[in-house]
């Protein structure tokens, strides 16, 4: 994950994305779909709150 | 230099020109957000403006990571002739799977991006269309559920449907819908009438006999504006509906400019047709409203019933069909409201029924025009009949279905009590903390 080049040497190089075709990039995949779920979650507390609050 | 390598040079020239063409109308395209940004924050009253403006910058974020994980995917997955299940073993749909070499930085590959970028400002369109007709009452958490689902996932299955070369309604019916007046513009506009029967009215908007009360917006400037700055956007929108005549493996583009589905056309067609619609949309209204809101709805509304066939009206068409739209817009919302239901912006009317007057207008005055490829049928009323009313299931039963879910989690909809004090009782800040306030119509 750390060490991620996919390239050795920029000649011919094709995907040069940190991890490309490996399976690092998974690991970045889930922590995407996280980073949209949590702050959905978040925004329903929120509001829930702000419902309670106000009646 | 050898004849192989000015090949090269003139390969790279124009690959590197179709990237920049793809990056600046997706530059452009941005201007349709800021313009619906501002739009639905002028419709609202002061006490949810900053609600309505954080709505709509959450649903572009979320479309973006979204569609990247999924909805590219989709497109490609269905643009080989399946209508339900999604074809994984389709070429593209294996080279768009998001942990793909494709979807990154390659330097063997220089359209996937800007392809990607340009059909994600094309989703986020989606969204900001259903967005105006929701504010004043939707919840935001379950807004971004419905922004995702209608840009991320239904409009574009319905994209690999009718815009795809290999989708069934092109390669069984001879679907024609160059300007996404079905593909984008009826998934939206009856994704929001699905919506909006869940949601309910605002507070104060209908009264107990069923009459309707009008809930003024606080800036009808600032929605005016917005507005034109949609059409600077919608230019964006329009030219990367065209395929860029650059030499890419695999394509016919050295021809020239492409519509969507592989087809001859150029600017110029587009830039006549769009114009035309623009101006006969605003006629049209002016002609009917004598109302600034509905003069430049009707801009859009003049667009849209002109975009299906924006490579081949005769100009005069376009503007007579952009009139029309122009005309049929404040009827078509006056009935909309007439059944009790509140659409905030007039999105049904504008977008859902100018799409629909738009697919059918080419199946009437276009019918016979031969298509791109052999084997797939001429232009014709039974195609765009068809096209039409898989844009409006599309649309509309998604979003019926999953608002009703929402509304059975009771996240659809703000309460009364917070409507009343105002949505923007959840946003930290205040739009106008000196001195406006709204007028309590509840």
């Amino acid at each position: 994950m750390f060490d991620s080049s996919p390239i050795e040497s920029w000649e011919g190089a094709g995907a040069v994305f940190n991890s490309a075709g490996s399976s690092g990039v998974m690991i970045w995949i889930v922590i995407a779909v996280a980073l949209c779920i949590i702050p959905i979650i978040s925004a329903i507390r929120h509001e829930n709150a702000i419902e309670n609050e106000h009646g | 230099m050898s004849p192989e390598e000015l090949r090269a040079v003139i390969d790279a020239a124009a690959n590197a020109s179709m990237e920049a063409y793809y990056w600046w109308a997706t530059g452009l395209m941005v201007c349709i957000h800021a313009g619906f940004m501002m739009y639905e924050m002028g419709q609202s009253r002061v006490r949810n403006v900053l609600a309505s403006g954080v709505k709509n910058i959450l649903a572009f974020a979320f479309i973006i990571p979204t569609f990247f994980l999924f909805g590219w995917w989709l497109y490609w997955a269905y643009g080989t002739g399946n209508i339900f299940i999604p074809d994984a073993s389709a070429e593209f749909a294996q080279y768009y799977v998001p942990w793909s070499d494709g979807m990154g930085p390659n330097l063997q590959d220089q359209a996937s991006g800007v392809f990607w970028a340009a059909f994600v400002l094309f989703s986020a369109t989606t969204a900001s269309i259903v967005s105006g007709s929701v504010i004043e009452r939707i919840r935001i958490s379950s807004w971004i559920i419905l922004a995702t689902l209608v840009g991320s996932v239904v409009w574009i299955i319905a994209a690999g449907w009718g815009w795809s070369a290999g989708g069934w309604l092109v390669a069984d019916w001879g679907y024609h819908d160059v300007g996404a007046a079905g593909v984008v513009h009826m998934i939206s506009g009856f994704f929001a009438l699905g919506v909006l029967i869940n949601l309910g009215p605002r507070v104060g908007r209908f009264n107990a006999d069923g009459s309707a009360n009008d809930l003024p917006g606080h800036s009808v400037p600032m929605t005016i504006a917005g507005l034109m700055i949609i059409i600077i956007g919608f230019f964006g929108f329009l030219g990367a509906c065209l395929i860029y005549p650059a030499p890419m493996a695999g394509s016919s583009a050295d021809a020239g400019w492409l519509n969507i589905y592989g087809g001859a056309t150029n600017l110029s067609a587009f830039a006549f047709n769009t114009l035309m619609g623009f101006a006969g949309g605003i006629i049209g209204a002016y002609f009917i409203t004598k109302d600034p809101f509905w003069m430049m709805s009707g801009a859009l509304a003049g667009i849209f019933c002109a975009a299906a066939g924006l490579d081949l009206w005769y100009p005069g068409t376009a503007f007579a069909l952009g009139f029309l739209g122009g005309v049929v817009i404040p009827y078509a919302h006056k009935m909309i409201t007439s059944w009790g239901i509140d659409d905030a912006v007039g999105a049904v009317s504008v977008h859902g029924v100018c799409g629909l007057i738009g697919v059918l207008a080419v199946g009437v005055l276009l019918g016979g025009y031969p298509t791109h490829a052999e084997g797939i049928p001429p232009i014709s009323f039974t195609g765009q009949l068809v096209g039409a009313i898989a844009m409006g299931l599309g649309g509309f039963i998604p979003g019926y279905v999953v608002s009703w879910i929402l509304n059975k989690c009771g996240i659809l909809r703000t309460s009364d009590s917070v409507q009343k004090l105002g949505v923007d009782a959840e946003i930290p800040v205040a739009a106008y903390p000196e001195n406006m306030q709204s007028r309590d119509y509840s």
